[in-house]
């Protein structure tokens, strides 16, 4: 099975879907106007897949089958793309910044939620209805964004130090969605670990 | 490589080709363990041989979790070059994804 549009000059995302006898059942692409990295997946419990990624460009005039809707993106945009069994893109979730970048680091999953770290450099977006910023100036802090499986995006969270920087390495799941930090204070490195209470 | 509990190794599996090889990444369902590996060169398992287009070429394969036999690989090789990123197992198959430059092939070979 080919990858439907690939080009031999420009790279492509490809997703491929294999049976458990490893027939391919199908492949698509996502087209790139410069450099994309897949960076976390999550299984949603109906079975859909969410795929994260850095991209740069535009991909929706590149004929692409996934991560739709990411538009005039120069300094790199966070998309999530959600798809099927099928090979169907659901959704789709661009984190396009005002300024700035909003590179995604992970995924997790939680009872019908998803998370996303992104370790954004100076960005302005907006995400579900609201303006966010990680301190203007700054470079290197970290977002984390809640999204419903079924409901696209829910809130986000902001972790701005107010010197030096942060990178938001890694969500994981299960007790808590716990996000874990690096923080620069000075001249070291420290580890942070966030835990979000689901529960409450 | 295959732990019990008590970590004594129940079984080791090496996909050994010409070329160097590198994990990218593993996923269980069930009773079948999903590997992503970076090929150079030629490999050859499951009655398959696959054969790296360039440096930079990648698979998905799958072994039975009780004995590490492996049941298939598969290419994600391309004419121009590739970088494998996920590999995801369900109980019905597995998603994997990655960059390509070129036009790769998927699928038995």
């Amino acid at each position: 099975m080919t990858l439907p549009g690939a080009r031999s000059s420009d790279w492509d995302l490809a997703l491929v879907r294999y049976d458990s006898a490893g027939v391919a059942q199908w492949a698509k692409r996502a087209g790139l106007d410069g450099a994309g990295t897949i960076t976390g997946v999550a299984q949603l419990p109906n079975t859909d897949l969410a795929v994260g990624m850095n991209l740069n460009g535009d991909v929706t005039d590149l004929g692409s089958e996934f991560a739709s809707g990411l538009t005039a993106c120069s300094v790199g945009c966070g998309v999530v793309s959600i798809v099927d069994s099928s090979g169907t893109e659901v959704a789709s979730h661009p984190l396009m910044p005002a300024s700035g970048a909003t590179p995604i680091q992970a995924l997790a999953q939680e009872n019908g939620r998803f998370f996303v770290s992104a370790g954004t450099t100076n960005n302005t977006l907006l995400f579900a209805g609201q303006s966010l910023s990680t301190s203007p100036g700054a470079t290197g802090e970290s977002q984390l964004f809640e999204y419903s499986s079924t409901a696209g995006p829910v809130q986000a969270w902001s972790a701005a130090t107010t010197s030096g920087w942060s990178v938001l390495l890694r969500v994981t799941q299960r007790p808590l969605v716990a996000a874990r930090f690096r923080i620069r204070a000075g001249r070291r490195m420290v580890p942070v670990l966030y835990a979000l209470p689901l529960w409450t | 490589m295959k732990f019990d509990r008590q970590m004594n190794l129940v079984w080791s599996h090496a996909f050994v080709g010409t070329g160097t090889t590198r994990l990218l990444g593993l996923s269980m369902a069930g009773n079948d363990v999903h590997v992503m590996r970076s090929v150079g060169g030629t490999l050859s398992a499951a009655g398959s041989t696959l054969t790296a287009q360039s440096t930079d070429n990648w698979l998905v394969g799958k072994l039975t979790a009780d004995t590490g036999g492996p049941q298939w690989i598969r290419p994600g090789a391309s004419a121009g070059r590739g970088y494998g990123q996920f590999v995801v197992a369900d109980g019905l198959g597995v998603f994997i994804g990655g960059t390509t430059l070129g036009s790769p092939i998927f699928g038995v070979v």
